[in-house]
């Protein structure tokens, strides 16, 4: 019964996590935004998600 | 970090040039916080390369069947899933370990090293391949810990010393520099940044070195390419003229 | 404990950058220019301070009651990527301003160690909800206080002569050795 509670918590908060991951991906960002970004240059990950909009 | 490059390198200089640590500057807060001895960083790293080899297995094959928008969630479970695993077996067989390394065991959740990965390699390379860059990778991890560690601990403590986790029996001790006259700020926050900047500028001097290399290799290269066309032409020049 | 206590001791005594060494990334990635440090700080304690409340109220209010703790590392994790998500969503829609100064900074904070680590921190320690409105303030104004502090000097070491080897992130960690004997010195604070 346990376990169950902890599966069924775990896929809820994913279940949240899907639907505000595509809601944030569907908002548009607001007018004059769009080409922000924050200068990161921390790590050497070539390819996150963030690097990527620097180098376009 | 083209992978036709990685191919070229030998399992050393991979080492260095994909260094995840001083190289890529991944996983710094852990590489910081615990390497004030040697047993701290093996056990460290053994814990990171089973969660980087098994979650970049468990993602190369979930990869396929994730919708694109919410691979990181997915992935963090995966990750997040493999790290309680890892804390409770620690928790049970190495408890004295576990409570030294305390929430950084937790914290290889967000070490960017293991999502950085997923989302880098395991996400598009078949299984053999991403448990091979796992285990690549979480290698080179402990080496930088390894490093780290041991010129903390013999330099701050003066003593080499290495027990085992799940008896505390002391395995071997070497006392290196006679007590009174170890350096104990190796010890503190302040030694572990300067080990780590020394370390870090000493991998930068290498790749620096290797590049200047390479480039006089590609100039004398391509000057010998303009030279060997230089005369070309100035042959054919010759010869129409004697035409 | 006293709560001025608990504050000072988050603040200053075991700063979350110097003393615990939390949080690197963004305090070697976005220390360069003083204004993107003041931007990141701030979505960082708002961030942190939702987070680690959220959490303490799933930890006590849900997983306890079930006997769930040891999903405690899960939870966190998955609750911290929502809140993130959701703040950007909210900012996004409600505050182009505020989206533009602090709302570009939202994406590199998930994988922030330092929200995980206060969230796990105020269970840990057996905080009630007052200590850990406190504490999940007080970590990330450390936060915040060190990488101002480093973004000026890093705005000075731009024009120094360093040695090539050392370029970037190496001389950037000696800058933090500094600091770290300088803050070691408010151990006798509390």
């Amino acid at each position: 019964m346990r376990v169950l509670f902890g599966i069924l918590i775990a896929a809820a908060l994913l279940g949240v996590n899907a639907w505000l991951y595509i809601a944030n991906k569907n908002t548009p960002v607001p007018e004059g935004c769009e080409n922000l970004k924050p200068d990161c240059s921390g790590c050497g990950i070539t390819d996150c998600a963030i690097r990527k909009k620097e180098e376009e | 970090m083209s992978e036709s490059n990685e191919k070229k390198r030998g399992f050393w200089s991979e080492m260095i040039y994909n260094n995840p640590v001083f190289g890529l500057y991944l996983g710094i807060c852990s590489t910081l916080a615990i390497t004030t001895t040697l047993n701290n960083a093996i056990g460290m790293g053994i814990a990171v390369i089973f969660v980087l080899t098994i979650s970049n297995i468990v993602i190369s094959l979930i990869a396929p069947l994730t919708p694109d928008e919410i691979h990181i969630p997915v992935y963090i479970v995966v990750i997040a899933t493999l790290v309680t695993v890892v804390g409770m077996l620690m928790q049970a067989f190495t408890p004295e370990l576990y409570s030294t390394l305390g929430t950084f065991i937790d914290l290889i959740v967000v070490n960017c090293i293991i999502l950085g990965r997923a989302e880098a390699y395991a996400c598009s390379h078949n299984v053999a391949e991403s448990a091979r860059d796992g285990l690549m990778m979480g290698l080179s991890y402990t080496f930088s810990l390894l490093a780290m560690s041991l010129i903390r601990q013999i330099l701050g403590s003066g003593v080499l010393e290495l027990s085992n986790p799940m008896t505390n029996q002391v395995l071997f001790s070497l006392r290196l520099i006679p007590s009174g006259f170890e350096i104990p700020v190796f010890t503190t926050q302040t030694g572990a940044f300067l080990t780590f900047a020394v370390l870090a500028a000493g991998v930068a001097a290498i790749k620096n070195s290797d590049e200047k290399k390479a480039a006089a290799a590609a100039k004398a290269k391509a000057d010998a390419a303009k030279a060997a066309a230089k005369a070309a032409a100035a042959s054919a020049a010759k010869a129409k003229e004697a035409a | 404990m006293n709560l001025l206590t608990l504050f000072l001791s988050a603040l200053l005594i075991n700063n979350v950058i110097l003393s615990k060494f939390i949080g690197m990334c963004p305090f070697l990635g976005v220390s360069t220019k003083l204004s993107s440090a003041i931007g990141m700080g701030l979505a960082v304690i708002f961030v942190i301070f939702g987070a680690s409340c959220l959490s303490w109220a799933l930890y006590y209010y849900v997983l306890v009651p079930l006997g769930l703790e040891y999903m405690k590392l899960i939870c966190f994790i998955l609750l911290i990527a929502a809140f993130v998500q959701f703040v950007e969503m909210f900012v996004k829609k409600n505050s182009p301003s505020l989206y533009k100064s602090l709302g570009i900074y939202l994406p590199l904070i998930t994988t922030n160690c330092a929200v995980l680590y206060v969230a796990l921190d105020n269970i840990t320690q057996g905080y009630n909800f007052i200590e850990t409105v406190v504490n999940s303030i007080a970590v990330p104004a450390g936060f915040m206080l060190v990488l101002l502090i480093f973004a000026t000097i890093r705005e000075r070491l731009a024009s120094a002569d360093v040695p090539d080897a050392w370029k970037g992130n190496p001389i950037a960690f000696v800058v933090a050795a500094i600091m770290a004997i300088a803050f070691s010195a408010f151990a006798g604070l509390v």
